[in-house]
């Protein structure tokens, strides 16, 4: 039962993670907030959702939604950031607002309010591991995720690119005199952060099989508090702060009370921002104040 | 008047509160993305106080206020040692968790929320938006609104010359949920139905939206920023269901154009030079 | 009675003493220079005496009252005022402005009398010695200019005007004259030596050593955090210490 319990959670929280991850790199790279997130998330939900009706393998939905997002994430970047560079560090977060409510109302047009569901995905087999009951897609799931995640942590610890975001993250003006090229990178991080969110939302909408115009709100202040819970900045601290939030909300709902998920998700939340705003992995090298 | 424009012009008093209150807060360097939680604690307590103990409305919403202003002074001391975005998180945080409270509080209804709230008449939320706006003016015309401003522009100078600005602060928090608390309060009694839904983050950030596109300088460009943006989704109507995209764009735009806001305290001041002329 | 005395005070970052075990202590109304090599510890001192960084060790006694733990605003009250090394003036406020908020702190704080009691009976109240400081500082032209709008000069001149308008009975002068030229600066000495006779004790941190050495009455010398020297100008000069520690390194 437990076990079985820890899987769920660890599925969804798989999901949660990739969407603190993509608030993380543009918190960590660029030091602003976008709280439109969640509503990339939801359109690159909705984007996956319309390509499995169309009849596209999982496989292509997800290719859908990462790209949607990614596109998205980029006119955010350019509409809400890029003008108010020079602006108070209040005017792009609440401008990502604006943009927010704008793409909740352009989903409602184009796919309605009432819930849209994933089409069912056929050959799904159960597979049963020391009394875990899995199913083949949940398998799927699960090794997106983390693969994404995996190769997220190798780009961005490994490589040329990830070297550059995190110098970038440390000091965007020492970074250009070293030769990186910030305004790419920003680009990238947005591109990055965006196509993360349309994996999760296609992720979720498979599991959760209904998705509405709406969902975004919610999943990107879960994700935000992921991210604190794992460290603001951190983005290692970040998936683990994702996959923390769905453990502890999947272990509630099976022994607690489903009514007192967000309570208890958003008292942590609050709790961790009062008491160690640092989180759980400080970020050592970052430039928060 | 038509019941549809006193509709319209009940929430838009209600919005010039929410402005109000997330200004005032704003008016020290702080920023609050909590306010809805304010706004449901001065909804549920009014609330609770006229359906289930038969209270006359007007004592319900003071009571309720002041509540709301309680539990806003004891948030200000923990989160006015944030800065930054984890100030902005903080007080969203409060705000969702205020929510997820109500949601399982169940002597106001739990989810469900609450049903039977009447009472907000047009003239009352005129008196209350005149009486706010008073004692708003009346702030900014004293020591504490100048102190408020030197902490707004910098809080150690401010500090050095001997403002307490812990104190300046909380204070500030508890004035902006006394309104907000009044905000909430009357606008549940003009819905007739409240569940906890109807705070959500959005509502709080909308109020700063108001603030932010109307000029945080003075609290005459948070009063204008709630009537234009309470009329625009009205003025919209004609394009139908795509008004609230059109809405969410206008906002983008405006940012974009007028980052600081429609009013400032330089071209107010220029106004009443020639004005005098 | 000793205006400012400060026992075995102390304060460390990490590892390192930015201020090391000094004692001192001023009684007369008159100038005192803080001086040394950069990084010697003058702001640090500035900022332990202000309330805005603790101490680690020692204390800090101001006309015989024990102020080593208090918040920069209590101390700022008692009548501790200063200026900055990177000015840092109200941006949002004009010069009338800048300096009429600071005359609002100097008694206790008013509490729920300072709501009701409006920015123009404050400015009718303690219009005359606005008035003066502005005009002493040079500024009185200049009042309803937003104060960003000043020149470099003008908003040191400025800063001092509102550290001024809180009647402190202790200046502390963080690097006034930098940036101006000798006719600025022979003028805002002229200007300090005026506030000086007014009755208040100034120190001053500076780095245009002419001008400690002929006009400060008494000088402190600071180096890596500790007080390594002190006295008149005169006696300053025949100092071996001070003259191989800083005099003979500036004369280069």
């Amino acid at each position: 039962m437990l076990a079985q319990q820890l899987a769920n959670g660890l599925l969804l929280g798989s999901t949660y993670a990739l969407i603190a991850l993509g608030l993380t790199l543009v918190l960590g790279v660029f030091d602003k907030l976008n709280i439109a997130h969640g509503d990339v998330f939801m359109f690159g939900a909705f984007a996956g959702v319309a390509a499995a009706s169309f009849g596209a393998p999982l496989i292509l939905a997800v290719i859908a939604g990462l790209v949607t997002s990614a596109a998205i994430n980029v006119l955010v970047e350019r509409s809400c950031f890029y003008p108010l560079r020079n602006a108070h560090f209040l005017a792009p977060m609440l401008s990502t607002i604006a943009f927010g409510i704008l793409l909740q109302n352009v989903a409602t047009q184009i796919w309605g309010s009432d819930p849209s569901r994933y089409p069912n995905i056929e050959a799904v087999t159960q597979y049963e591991v020391g009394g875990i009951l899995l199913s083949s897609i949940h398998v799927i799931i699960l090794v997106i995720s983390f693969s994404v995640m995996l190769s997220v942590d190798i780009v961005i610890y490994r490589t040329k690119l990830g070297r550059a975001l995190r110098a970038t993250a440390i000091d965007p003006e020492v970074a250009g005199l070293l030769g990186v090229n910030t305004k790419n990178v920003v680009l990238v991080t947005f591109l990055v952060a965006g196509a993360l969110a349309g994996i999760a939302g296609v992720l979720t909408a498979v599991v959760y099989s209904q998705i509405t115009p709406l969902i975004g709100i919610r999943l990107g202040l879960i994700g935000m508090v992921a991210m604190v819970i794992g460290g603001l900045g951190n983005l290692r601290g970040a998936m683990i702060g994702g996959i923390l939030i769905g453990l502890v909300q999947v272990l509630n709902d099976a022994y607690l009370d489903a009514s007192y998920r967000d309570l208890i998700v958003f008292s942590l939340f609050f709790g961790f921002i009062v008491l160690k705003p640092a989180g759980l992995f400080p970020q050592p090298s970052g430039n928060r104040s | 008047m038509s019941m549809y424009m006193e509709g319209i012009l009940t929430q838009m008093g209600v919005n010039i509160l929410m402005a109000y209150s997330a200004y005032i807060i704003l008016a020290t360097g702080q920023l609050s993305l909590g306010n809805a939680g304010f706004m449901a604690i001065g909804a549920f307590c009014s609330g609770y106080f006229t359906v289930r103990l038969g209270m006359p409305l007007p004592i319900a919403l003071i009571i309720a206020a002041f509540t709301s202003s309680a539990v806003g002074i004891a948030l200000g001391i923990p989160v006015l040692r944030l800065h930054g975005f984890f100030l902005v998180l903080g007080t969203l945080g409060f705000g969702e968790t205020v929510r997820a409270f109500f949601i399982n509080f169940e002597p106001t209804g739990g989810a469900y929320g609450m049903r039977g709230l009447f009472g907000t008449t047009f003239e009352m939320v005129l008196i209350t938006v005149f009486l706010v706006t008073v004692g708003l003016w009346g702030i900014e015309k004293s020591r504490i609104g100048r102190a408020f401003d030197a902490i707004a522009s910098d809080e150690y100078a401010a500090q050095g010359i001997g403002i307490n600005i812990r104190a300046i602060k909380v204070m500030a928090f508890g004035i902006g949920a006394f309104i907000a608390g009044l905000a909430g309060g009357l606008s549940a009694h003009h819905l007739l139905y409240i569940e906890p839904g109807n705070f959500s983050f959005l509502v709080s950030a909308m109020a700063v939206l108001f603030v932010i596109l109307g000029g945080m300088q003075t609290f005459w460009g948070a009063m204008l920023g709630a009537i234009i943006f309470s009329l625009l989704p009205e003025m919209l109507r004609f394009m139908d269901e795509w008004r609230l995209s059109v809405y969410g764009a206008a906002l983008i735009i405006l940012m974009i154009l007028r980052p600081n806001g429609l009013l400032s305290r330089i071209f107010l001041r220029g106004l009443v030079v020639r004005l005098k002329r | 009675m000793s205006a400012l005395e400060l026992i075995d005070l102390s304060k460390s970052f990490g590892g390192v003493q930015a201020i090391d075990s000094i004692n001192l202590t001023i009684d007369e109304e008159s100038v005192y220079g803080l001086i040394g090599p950069n990084g010697a510890g003058k702001t640090t001192l500035f900022n332990v005496l202000t309330g805005f960084l603790e101490p680690s060790r020692g204390s800090i006694q101001f006309f015989e009252q024990d102020i080593t733990s208090f918040q920069p605003y209590e101390i700022a009250r008692l009548g501790i005022a200063r200026t900055y090394q990177n000015i840092r003036l109200f941006g949002n406020m004009t010069v009338r402005e800048n300096v009429a908020t600071a005359q609002n702190y100097r008694a206790s704080f008013g509490g729920l009398k300072s709501l009701f009691w409006s920015r123009g009976k404050d400015e009718a109240f303690l219009n005359n010695n606005l008035e003066y400081l502005l005009d002493l500082m040079g500024l009185w032209e200049k009042r309803d200019l937003v104060s960003t709008d000043l020149s470099y000069g003008e908003q040191r001149r400025l800063e001092i005007a509102r550290a001024c308008a809180m009647k402190p009975r202790l200046l502390l002068l963080d690097e006034p004259a930098a940036g101006m030229n000798e006719v600025e600066t022979e003028e805002l000495w002229v200007r300090v030596d005026e506030l000086r006779r007014n009755g208040l004790h100034v120190i001053l941190v500076e780095h245009d050593m002419k001008l400690v050495m002929e006009r400060c009455d008494h000088i402190f010398v600071l180096n890596f955090g500790k007080l390594i020297a002190q006295g008149t100008p005169a006696e300053l000069r025949e100092n071996k210490d001070v003259i191989e520690a800083y005099l003979g390194k500036e004369k280069d």
